[in-house]
Formats: structure tokens, C-alpha cells, sequence
């Protein structure tokens, strides 16, 4: 693999990580509001999903630096 | 992830059958006491004209709620499963993501490249297709092409709006199919995957049809209100369209075969609404369309009043100008479409001629207290024993229709509400539908606009004004005919409720408002 596809796939899962999913789970509120679950049940489901937003934005910060880490390396 | 959750079962669904029976009842009995009335001999051309728009009010309403009703029992009587062809991986056709924007905000575009750009297919480009008529948007895309290496293209002409675009960018695109999305929705990753199989399931399948919901409820009321109408009609109506074969594109989430879309000449670029007029084209050409009802993708509602009125104008006078259309075409071609189907399109292209009815209805009570214009609703009788069962038998249908898919009546009768509330805007844009005056095509606004002038709300302001005053007259009157008299107040003091709910949908959203 060069490293111009391992940087390609790092990229991918930057934008996934950084925008897509707390994209996506802002949409998920709105299923969760439609969806009839109970409002206690949704909130533990919503505390949940935030908690997975945190840990998206966190691993977005590392695959960013590792990003980096190839660009110098490749430099 | 599926949405909305399958249809449960519960009580409205056993006693089904003894509910429509009891509720074709009512319709029946409604109409022939209506019928009856209409024959009552006038006294003048004005009760005339008077009766006469009301009674078209009334019988549009009856039909659309006889279409609505029919609708439903098509859909309680099919079990809904959808045929997917099984694709070995290197098979999966060439589909081009068409992105068409114009004057959009960047960071909006970019969420929804990143959506495009993740979606699990490998065969697919995309293609941002920038029609901003203001050069820093130009450059915010291209900008934004060159990061996500996407193909960035920009239409000669300016003069086609959103049909013109996409029929300039096809002129381009070699690929089996068309994906397009609005700026503002956003795919999950298995909407490709999932359409495409249905899709390449039968080659007379021209287009698949995806739900356009909402997903910004809590940003405002209006937008809240939006989504409610968007969740009612991409629920049984949509269903219903597709299993009779008429269901049209709403030219967002949809994925369309290219061969199919250019055999009616692509998109008509004189319509404002090119995507509904394309598929009464391509159902006459004899293509089917399948509505796919799994949420697999999610946009933004309308912020700000004005910004949904701007909406629902454009699709009001386009889907008008549309209905005179198939009126055309069902006299000229009337083979070309099946019967179910040319009642579909008549019901989709009638709908926005609702705001004429509310108008004619809610005339009747202002006009009998401040002018003695007579109405049936005067009589109790007639009152209680027709209109009440009547009115209630459709609220209980199709509020129990919605519970079945788990939406509660909290979550409806804000958009129901909202439906019956732009009425002056509905009647604007269907006259302009119907005389073809060429409205320009906009773009919905998704920027940060503030909310409407209270001098720009006149019309509602007017309305509830006069039913204050029909009320004050009422009572004043209220000896002459003491129960006709007090059934008309309500009627008025409903209407005021009614109207009075355009200073709540006219708030700003949440994020202006803190600022």
C-alpha cells in the first residue's frame, strides 16, 4: 500500500469521524423523536449517542495527528 | 437502521373494517344532506355564488378525504416487501451523485459532499453542480470540489433553474444512474446499495424514490411543523402512490436510470416543479417507480416563515400548473395511464387548491353573523347528527392511522394545523399555476433570515380581526336564533385559534433568538 493510499483512507475516516457521525446522530435525534420510544428510554438512547459523538471527535484528533505524522515522514 | 418503525398492531387495525364501514357512512349521509341543501331555493346571485363556493369547498375536501381513506385501505391491504436484485461486487452499475446548489452556505455543502462522498458503493462520482449567481459561492465550492476531489461543474446557461442544470450536467454523465440530492440532505451510507438493487431489479423501474424528512424538528416551530407535514405525507399517501404505480419524484433522494429520464427529454426546464412533471411524463411512456419508504436520508426543514412559504408556493403554482397538464393529457391521451394512476396525479395536483376551501369555509361562519348570509350549520340538527360524526370519523382515521406507525398526536396536529394555515399563499400560487404566470424558480432559503413583519402578516391579522368581530356580532344577535348563532361563534373562535397560530410559526429560530 503507498503511503498516498494510506493517507486517502486516513482522510475517509477523518471526514467520517469529525463530521459525518455527529451529522448523522444529529439526524438520529429526529428518528428517535418520531420513533415512539418512550422519552425516558430516549434519553438514556440520546446520553448514549452523545457519549459516541465525544469518542468520534476524540478519535478524529488522533487520525488527524497520524495524518501529520505520515505527511512528515513522507517528507 | 429502518424509520419509521414497522406498523404495529393495535386496536384501530382490528376493528378496521367496522370503522370504514361506519366512516363511508358518514361521508355518504354528510353528502346527501349537503346535496340536499345546495337545492334549497335561493333567494338571490349572491346566496347562490355563496353556496355554491362553499359547497365546491366542501366537495374538495370530501374528495380528498375520500382519496386519503382510499389510500389507506391500499395500504392495510398489502404487506409491503420490496424485490432487490443480488449484485456480485464488481457488478454494481456506475451511479452519478448529482449536488446542485445555488447561493448555498459552504458548510452546508460540505456536510452533504462528506455524506455523498461515504456512502458505501464504490462505483460512484460526483458531480457539485454550482449555479450560485454570486462568485464567493463559486469559489467556496470550488474550493470545496478540489478538497474532496469531486468533479466540479458549472452550467453554461443561467436561465433553466434547477431542471436546466441537471439536464446540462446529463448531457455529460455516461452512468446507468442518477442520484440527486438537495444541498441540505444528507444520505447514510446504505442508500446506494440499497436503491441501485431495487432498481436493477427490473429494468422498467425509471426511478426510486426515497423519504425527504426532516431532521432540524427542535430549530424552530415552523420547522417542527414542516417536518410533521413531510412525516404525513411520505407515510400511507407515498405508499399508497407507489403500490398503484404513480408515486413521483420529489427530486431529492431519489435515484432515477439515466436512460429513462432522458427517453421524455429530461426534465422540463419551464417547471418550477420539474421533478413532479417528469414522472407524470415517464408514467405515460409506460416506466414504473418504486417509493422505498426507509429513511436513508435526512435534510434540513425550513427555518423561518418566510422561508417555508417560499417553499410551499413553489411547489403549490408548479404542481398547479402541472394538474393542467394531466388535464391535457388525460383528454388527449387517456390510455397512455391507468385509471388509479390518473386519479392519483389528479388528487397530487388538486391538493394545493385546499387554501380556496379553508377560504370558502371559513367565510361561511363570518359571513351568516355579520351578514345573515344563511348556513346549514345553523340547524342543530344538522349540526349534531351530520357534521359532528363526519368530522370526528376522519380525524379518528387518520389520527389512529398515524399512531399505527407510532407518531402521537402531539407530534401531528401542529402540521395539520400549519396545512390549513397558508391558505393565502396556496390561493396566490394556484392562480398563477392555473394562468401559467412563470414564477422563478428559488431555491429554499436556508440561510439565517429573521422572521416576518407583523405588516407582512396582514392577511391573517385581517382574518382574525373579522372573526373577533363576527363573534362580537354574534353575541349581540344572540336572541334571534340562539343555537345556529352560538354553533357559528365557535366556528369563529376556532378560526381564531386557527389563525392565530401564524405569530407562533412566524418565530425566529432558537439560535437567532439567543443572540
Amino acid at each position: 500500500m503507498s503511503n498516498e493510499e494510506r493517507l486517502s483512507i486516513i482522510e475517509k475516516a477523518v471526514y467520517m469521524a469529525d463530521i459525518a457521525i455527529p451529522n448523522y446522530l444529529q439526524h438520529l435525534e429526529a428518528v428517535l423523536f418520531w420513533s415512539g420510544i418512550k422519552k425516558e428510554k430516549q434519553e438514556t438512547i440520546l446520553s448514549d449517542l452523545k457519549m459516541l459523538e465525544h469518542s468520534s471527535k476524540r478519535r478524529a484528533k488522533n487520525l488527524k495527528e497520524l495524518k501529520e505524522n505520515l505527511l512528515n515522514y513522507d517528507q | 437502521m429502518d424509520f419509521p418503525l414497522s406498523k404495529s398492531k393495535n386496536l384501530f387495525l382490528e376493528y378496521s373494517y367496522r370503522i370504514s364501514v361506519l366512516l363511508l357512512s358518514t361521508l355518504i349521509l354528510y353528502l346527501a344532506a349537503r346535496l340536499l341543501l345546495v337545492f334549497v331555493p335561493a333567494r338571490d346571485i349572491f346566496y347562490v355564488s355563496f353556496i355554491v363556493a362553499f359547497f365546491s369547498g366542501e366537495a374538495f375536501m370530501l374528495v380528498h378525504t375520500l382519496g386519503f381513506m382510499m389510500n389507506i385501505a391500499k395500504v392495510d391491504r398489502k404487506v409491503f416487501s420490496y424485490n432487490f436484485k443480488e449484485i456480485k461486487n464488481d457488478e454494481w452499475p456506475q451511479v452519478a451523485l448529482l449536488l446542485p446548489v445555488r447561493n448555498e452556505p459552504k458548510e452546508l455543502v460540505e456536510k452533504t459532499t462528506i455524506s455523498l462522498k461515504l456512502l458505501d458503493y464504490e462505483n460512484k462520482k460526483i458531480y457539485l453542480i454550482e449555479d450560485s449567481t454570486q462568485e464567493d459561492f463559486v469559489a467556496d465550492s470550488k474550493e470545496l470540489a478540489e478538497k474532496y476531489r469531486i468533479n466540479f461543474f458549472r452550467p453554461q446557461r443561467i436561465d433553466g433553474g434547477k431542471a436546466g442544470v441537471i439536464n446540462e450536467a446529463l448531457q455529460i454523465i455516461q452512468d446507468k444512474y442518477v442520484a440527486i440530492f438537495d444541498a441540505d440532505q444528507h444520505p447514510f451510507p446504505s442508500f446506494l446499495k440499497e436503491t441501485v438493487a431495487i432498481a436493477e431489479y427490473d429494468s422498467n423501474i425509471a426511478f426510486v424514490q426515497t423519504p425527504q424528512l426532516y431532521s432540524n424538528i427542535h430549530a424552530s416551530p415552523i420547522a417542527k411543523g414542516a417536518a410533521m407535514q413531510q412525516s404525513i405525507f411520505f407515510e400511507n399517501i407515498c405508499e399508497a402512490k407507489s403500490i398503484s404505480n404513480s408515486m413521483f419524484c420529489c427530486g431529492t433522494n431519489v435515484l432515477l436510470r439515466k436512460d429513462s429520464l432522458m427517453s421524455v427529454g429530461g426534465f422540463d426546464e419551464a417547471s418550477i416543479t420539474e421533478d413532479f412533471d417528469v414522472s407524470v411524463k415517464l408514467h405515460m411512456k409506460g416506466h414504473a417507480s418504486i417509493y422505498y419508504n426507509h429513511a436513508r436520508a435526512f435534510g434540513m426543514a425550513p427555518e423561518t416563515l418566510s422561508a417555508y412559504l417560499t417553499q410551499q408556493r413553489r411547489w403549490a403554482s408548479g404542481t398547479t400548473r402541472t394538474l393542467v397538464n394531466v388535464i391535457k393529457y388525460f383528454f388527449s391521451k387517456p390510455r397512455s395511464m391507468k385509471m388509479g394512476q390518473w386519479w392519483e396525479y389528479f388528487l397530487s395536483g388538486s391538493y394545493y387548491f385546499i387554501g380556496w376551501s379553508f377560504l370558502f369555509l371559513m367565510a361561511c361562519p363570518l359571513l351568516f353573523l355579520l351578514f345573515d348570509v344563511p348556513a346549514y350549520f345553523t340547524n342543530p340538527i344538522i349540526f349534531v347528527t351530520i357534521f359532528i360524526p363526519y368530522y370526528l370519523s376522519v380525524a379518528l382515521i387518520f389520527f389512529a392511522t398515524m399512531k399505527r406507525r407510532n407518531y402521537r398526536f402531539s407530534q401531528m396536529y401542529k402540521g395539520v394545523l400549519l396545512s390549513s394555515l397558508i391558505f393565502p399563499v396556496l390561493i396566490i400560487a394556484t392562480i398563477r399555476g392555473l394562468t401559467g404566470r412563470q414564477m422563478e424558480f428559488k431555491v429554499t432559503p436556508k440561510s439565517k433570515s429573521p422572521n416576518m413583519s407583523f405588516l407582512s402578516l396582514w392577511p391573517w391579522t385581517l382574518m382574525i380581526f373579522l372573526n373577533v368581530l363576527a363573534v362580537m356580532v354574534g353575541f349581540w344577535r344572540l336572541s334571534e336564533n340562539p343555537s345556529g348563532i352560538i354553533i357559528n361563534i365557535l366556528w369563529c373562535a376556532y378560526h381564531i385559534f386557527l389563525l392565530s397560530h401564524i405569530y407562533y410559526f412566524n418565530q425566529s429560530p432558537n439560535y437567532l433568538r439567543n443572540i
